[in-house]
């Protein structure tokens, strides 16, 4: 019996290619035959890492098909026809209305994977979803079977690499550091982590800074929009970094006081675990799946007000009772992330699928 | 015994900032992001706008990842539209092939023009830097 992963694409650095590569890793050690195809796989790593979708080779009934959806592609059509038992891996997609004023294609190309998602539904024979969120998602979609969450598995290893001295002998400074990961997409919101800081920077610390880590590649005329919304506000100490080095990523951590998340649509989002840590304090938006990988921990708001934001920024910040309670709450939401707490999970999940008791 | 999360009374908070807010008479009132026009700039900008090694190199992996097109595709379906669609590529493959192989040949020269560049760019960064520090050098021993 083999246990195959397929996903759209594997790139270097992105979330869902590293969960398939680290359960990869760990289904070798298991002692399954297993192997990673994808219609697209980033040069950068290892040559016969993974292999292309075209060299998919023949399954048998009792094979497995770990197959991860998180955008539209063909395949989401094609691998209920492939042979073997399915098991869908649930990312989530980004909802297409965040992204049509912006970029139209992209909008349609999420939905052709929202329109898949709902297409597998009844096809596939036992789902994981990486939340509670994406869980409700699929049952949404017409899901009926066993559905079981389990987290996305983070390279946790990679976070101890040195982080980028220049950048944090430049900010390492007076002032608050205020920070945000991700894409610069419109269902990040990042207008609304952009309109807070500038009420803190106007009423509590007008030293701050705050960063805006993550590319802007195909997003350029939301990106526009967030430049001429910064320069109307008059505001100073906005960075738009682009896509950075890994190493540059760990320093902004490394640097950052608050990690701000005004995020509407998130499937799991990475960033919060990554602040969690890097032991910087988080407050982030109630929606979607933020709350789930928050898990009690961090602060949760439930309005987007600008000025309540920048209030509870300040408090954070400055209350180093609260602070250290935040900081500590992270710490142990931290751990049901940890690497082997997930695989025992996977191991678990996939023993009582291989007995036939999901079905 | 397993560390528990304590919960944070968060309302509470906000309830004590609502006031803080009101005492001190902050205003709420800003420009909102859907009455700026970003449209004033061109699509595609940022490539004018400044020079992003970053942004460059996702670009060239972009360039490297989708240089060879694939003429053959797996037929997936039930046996009768799999034989016909079977037959349909093999009747159109020579003209299909060549094709596609002159395209994937274009393909892959532009994108190791693109590599080249990338490299040419990265490598005279290095020695920009290396004459940096060097004239730095020159300079400190200077004062």
């Amino acid at each position: 019996m083999k246990i195959i992963q397929v996903l759209a694409t594997v790139s270097f650095g992105d979330a869902v290619s590293n969960d398939a590569l680290a359960l990869q890793d760990y289904l070798q050690k298991m002692g399954y035959t297993t192997n990673i195809y994808a219609e697209n796989v980033d040069f950068r790593l290892p040559k016969g890492l993974i292999k292309k979708i075209r060299d998919l080779p023949v399954l048998k009934e009792d094979d497995v098909i770990l197959y991860h959806l998180s955008t539209g592609t063909e395949l989401n059509y094609q691998v209920p026809k492939y042979k073997g038992k399915k098991i869908l891996i649930y990312h989530n997609v980004t909802p297409p209305e965040y992204l049509v004023p912006y970029n139209p294609a992209l909008a349609r190309l999420c939905q052709y994977g929202l329109d898949g998602a709902r297409y597998l539904a009844g096809k596939v024979d036992y789902c994981l979803a990486a939340s509670e969120f994406n869980k409700q998602d699929l049952m949404r979609m017409g899901y009926q079977g066993t559905i079981d969450v389990l987290p996305i598995l983070i390279a946790f290893e990679d976070y101890k690499k040195d982080p980028n001295p220049q950048i944090i002998r430049k900010y390492k400074k007076a002032g608050t550091n205020v920070l945000f990961t991700g894409r610069i997409a419109p269902n990040k919101c990042q207008e609304d982590a952009i309109a807070a800081f500038y009420c803190y920077k106007k009423y509590y610390d007008p030293h701050a800074r705050l960063f805006l880590v993550g590319s802007y590649l195909g997003m350029e005329s939301y990106y526009a929009k967030l430049l001429a919304y910064v320069k109307e506000l008059g505001l100073q100490d906005v960075y738009f970094t682009g896509h950075v080095k890994f190493d540059e990523i760990l320093a902004y951590y490394h640097i950052a006081d608050l990690f701000l998340c005004a995020s509407e649509h998130e499937g799991f989002c990475v960033p919060l675990v990554e602040a969690m840590y890097f032991d910087v304090p988080v407050i982030a938006y109630d929606s979607t799946a933020i709350g789930n990988t928050l898990g009690g921990s961090g602060v949760l708001m439930k309005e987007k007000s600008p000025v309540l934001t920048a209030g509870m920024m300040n408090r954070l910040y400055t209350d180093a009772d609260l602070r250290a309670k935040v900081i500590a709450n992270q710490k142990i939401r931290l751990k049901d992330f940890d690497n082997d707490c997930v695989k025992e999970k996977f191991h678990s999940y996939l023993k009582t699928f291989l007995k036939g008791r999901n079905s | 015994m397993p560390e528990v999360i304590r919960p944070i009374d968060v309302e509470k908070i906000m309830k004590e900032i609502r006031l803080e807010i009101q005492e001190k008479g902050l205003n709420e009132s800003m420009l909102s992001f859907q009455d700026v026009d970003g449209g004033e700039m061109p699509n595609g900008f940022q490539t004018a706008e400044k020079y992003d090694p970053g942004e460059l190199e996702r670009l060239v992996q972009q360039a490297n990842l989708r240089s060879n097109v694939p003429w053959y595709h797996r037929m997936e379906g039930n046996a009768c539209a799999n034989f016909i669609k079977k037959v349909i590529r093999k009747l159109i493959r020579f003209m299909i092939i060549p094709v596609v192989g002159e395209q994937n040949a274009f393909n892959e020269s532009a994108a190791q023009c693109l590599n080249q560049l990338l490299a040419y760019v990265k490598e005279q960064d290095q020695k920009i830097m290396a004459l940096e520090k060097e004239l730095q050098a020159l300079r400190e021993k200077e004062n």
